[in-house]
């Protein structure tokens, strides 16, 4: 079964559109979604959750259709981090776990308990005198004490430090040892996401541009550098982005397409986004 | 629901605390205009709620939560029927107080017109909550000053004539206070199928 079956799906708004995005996320895997401000991340995140009503196109989420009766059972089973922790801000940790234990069948004290002091979360401070770091780190050990199967994560690690950051992925890279769990992470910092993530899906301008195994993009694509001369030789095909300068042409390519002959370099993930949506535009 | 009205209590703490005291000084006071303002007072404090709610954007989370639209609208709805319920009690507590402290009998009378006073505050939350649900709690708010300022009007104009037939032989406050129980029921009934509809319609 698959945690996430998004099938020609599409939002449209005055001004935006979401467009015939098309996702499987497999159980017991992480799945990026990656796309710059605007691209339609939240707005995707929230019809998953069917927090927003769809315009067309289908959405199953752990084997239910998410505008069925049964969805708010299945809510039971996912975590959500927002962008934001949204808590009233008068709310404490210690109050915020007796409304969730009313909230969640599943929910374990222990663990929310266990989190808060391993995030070094104060119990009976107010919400509205947290960090960032320690208002996202809340809404994390709330999303991960109610034995979830799947994690739904916006720009949850966006605006922490990279120690929090670190640890954060790291109890999230343990999560998913369990293979009925799995994890959908939207996130700008490519780096975390090429650090844990098994699937890259890309949205640019309401599109999903690819959704593929992060281990597959890095094998399929490299960056070539050379002249302009040289640069002309290389089929129109196997082009996806380039970058002219007065020296040459850098470019990204796909392997496949090219003849073994050219020197090629190791692309990261974030050269392959930067160079697919900077693509697009020209 | 249970949580989503834990969560208001717990958001409302401070004001709970001071609303608690003024409706025992309304209710001390002499005069039951007194009682109307104490009862009015708690019939807000589901819009406080809701404000706070949306200060914090509280919505979008609990749209991520196991919560139906029923317990979301239910519970702002039954916050303020325990806040009406608390302050008619401590109306009618009040009153007996002052009676044996004065040595003079109570009249049940009182008690009467306390529930009538509490039928009005929850028509006022009726009208409000799905206001509050469809605009926001800004613009609701002047909404519903437009709404109260054209039924007060109404009332000025019809005050004489409902006076004439509420002096009428055939009609005794029993009757009246079924009426008015019945009306309250129902236009409470009215707004929580509204508001409930008014939180389906998704963006």
């Amino acid at each position: 079964m698959n945690a996430i079956e998004i099938t020609n799906l599409s939002k449209f708004y005055p001004g935006f559109e979401l467009r015939d995005i098309n996702l499987v996320l497999p159980t017991g895997s992480i799945m990026g979604l990656v796309g710059e401000n605007g691209a339609g991340k939240s707005t995707t995140i929230n019809l998953i959750m069917n927090a927003i009503s769809r315009d067309s196109g289908s959405i199953k989420v752990l084997g239910v259709d998410n505008q069925s009766n049964e969805f708010n059972a299945v809510k039971e089973d996912i975590g959500v981090v927002l962008d934001e922790a949204y808590f009233p801000e008068v709310l404490t940790p210690k109050n915020v776990g007796k409304v969730m234990k009313n909230t969640y069948r599943n929910w374990d004290d222990d663990c929310y308990c266990n989190l808060l002091e391993r995030f070094g979360l104060p119990d009976t401070k107010a919400f509205k005198d947290f960090s960032r770091g320690m208002k996202m780190k809340l809404a994390i050990a709330v999303a991960m004490s109610h034995k979830p199967k799947l994690l739904i994560l916006d720009e949850a690690t966006s605006g922490l430090d990279p120690i929090v950051r670190d640890e954060i992925l790291d109890i999230f890279n343990d999560f998913t040892r369990d293979e009925t769990h799995s994890i959908l992470l939207s996130s700008h910092i490519v780096s975390d996401l090429e650090k844990i993530c098994d699937y890259i899906a890309f949205i640019h301008n309401g599109r999903l541009l690819f959704c593929e195994e992060k281990d597959r993009l890095l094998e399929e694509y490299a960056i070539v550098k050379m002249s302009k001369a040289d640069f002309e030789k290389i089929p129109e095909q196997a082009i996806k982005g380039k970058k002219v300068n007065q020296y040459g042409v850098e470019a990204l390519v796909l392997k496949s397409a090219i003849s073994r002959t050219h020197i090629t370099e190791y692309t990261s993930l974030e050269d392959i986004i930067l160079f697919l949506a900077k693509g697009e535009k020209n | 629901m249970k949580a989503l009205i834990l969560k208001d209590f717990y958001t409302l703490i401070k004001q709970i605390k001071i609303y608690i005291i003024f409706i025992i000084l309304f209710a001390i006071i002499p005069g039951n205009s007194m009682a109307l303002i104490a009862m009015i007072y708690a019939s807000m404090l589901p819009i406080t709620a809701l404000a706070y709610d949306e200060r914090s954007k509280w919505n979008s989370l609990a749209l991520m939560m196991p919560y139906s639209d029923g317990s979301i609208v239910g519970s702002k709805y039954i916050l303020g029927y325990i806040a009406v319920a608390v302050a008619s009690l401590i109306s009618i507590a009040a009153q007996i107080i002052v009676s044996l402290i004065k040595g003079i009998a109570f009249e049940p009378e009182g008690v009467g017109l306390i529930l009538l006073i509490a039928c009005v505050a929850t028509v006022m939350l009726a009208v409000n909550l799905p206001l509050m649900f469809k605009f926001g709690v800004e613009k609701a708010r002047l909404v519903f000053l437009a709404i109260v300022a054209v039924i007060t009007g109404a009332g000025m104009v019809l005050g004489e004539r409902s006076v004439e037939l509420l002096s009428a032989p055939y009609v005794n406050i029993i009757t009246v206070m079924l009426a008015t129980i019945v009306f309250t029921l129902l236009i409470n009934l009215i707004s929580i199928t509204i508001s409930i509809r008014i939180c389906k319609k998704k963006v």
